[in-house]
């Protein structure tokens, strides 16, 4: 077999690549490309062409994928926001609890965030059952849902750390803490949150197919 | 696409070789030649222009008997007033009527 032969043979399969690996919706495109390497008289020149079009049809690929249209990234999803709805419901809960003196026993911690703060992080905990709905029945509104809620935890935190009476500076410190490996867990559940605000954006972004 | 946002590089070389020739048919691979830009590089640039609107594209068949028809291009009205507008916003004129050297693939 020639280096000729060998490199129509390549881009040949490169081709059957691109036109395997291009959306539905740029079918007409992935003929387009593979009809252009049989105009290209240097096989070396087309071997490289059709790299580029595989790299076209993955990256069409890629832009035209939908994570959240497969149910297990989407199950996936919904529990993690539902965590993360139940821990601002049981903070609430416990801080209501504790200023309307219904536990026996006092906790003086629970006394340091105001009333607001408690009443707010009801309204996260109710906007992320409202964005389990909403990814469940992949609604694109799904992406706002789910960020405005975790604006509102977030700077519900940043207020409580900015508090030393609250108790959180302290608990985030290293004198409570034996290494410095217990902030993996914080920082992962909040790379995990922003994983899900991105497949919720890339796929509000996503083209509709024709 | 905010028709007033300035366009890549790549895009603005793109477009300055469609504007050349603002007429004819022109094919992908001469579009590559005339630019600089890779395969992997013009052809996702084609596939937007024409979702926005500013590029048609059609089958045109060959010249030569027996071979398949190829894909053409051709700036759209609205595409001709685009490609002069980034024309003339571009900070250099230079490279925009240049091949780009080190287009991706």
């Amino acid at each position: 077999m020639t280096s000729t032969a060998v490199c129509r043979w390549l881009s040949r399969r490169l081709i059957d690549v691109v036109r395997r690996f291009s959306p539905s919706e740029r079918e007409d495109w992935a003929h387009a490309m593979s009809r252009e390497v049989d105009e290209i008289p240097s096989e070396r020149d087309a071997v490289m062409w059709a790299l580029g079009c595989v790299r076209a049809s993955c990256y069409e690929r890629f832009i035209s994928m939908k994570p959240s249209s497969w149910w297990p990234v989407r199950m996936g999803m919904a529990l993690w926001i539902a965590l993360l709805a139940s821990e601002m419901f049981a903070y609430s809960v416990i801080t209501l609890a504790n200023k309307l003196r219904l536990f026996t026993e006092h906790l003086p911690l629970l006394e340091v965030p105001p009333l607001w703060e408690s009443v707010l992080a009801v309204v996260t905990a109710v906007s992320f059952l409202l964005a389990i709905v909403l990814i469940l029945r992949r609604s694109r509104a799904a992406f706002w849902a789910v960020v405005v809620p975790c604006a509102m935890m977030l700077s519900g935190f940043a207020l409580r750390v900015s508090r030393p009476e609250s108790g959180v500076p302290q608990n985030l410190s290293m004198a409570y803490h034996r290494s410095h490996y217990f902030l993996i867990w914080p920082i992962l559940g909040l790379a995990m949150t922003m994983l899900i605000c991105l497949t919720l954006w890339h796929d509000r972004r996503a083209p509709v197919p024709n | 696409m905010a028709h007033s946002r300035k366009c890549s590089r790549q895009t603005v070389a793109l477009l300055a070789a469609l504007l050349k020739q603002p007429r004819s048919w022109q094919h992908g691979y001469v579009l590559s030649k005339e630019t600089g830009l890779k395969s992997g590089t013009l052809y996702p640039i084609l596939m937007r222009l024409g979702d926005q609107g500013l590029l048609n594209s059609r089958w045109k068949d060959a010249e030569q008997p027996g071979r398949p028809p190829r894909h053409v291009y051709r700036l759209t009205t609205t595409g001709l007033a685009f490609a002069r507008e980034q024309a003339e916003v571009s900070v250099e004129p230079a490279s925009v009527f240049g091949p780009i050297k080190a287009g991706a693939r």
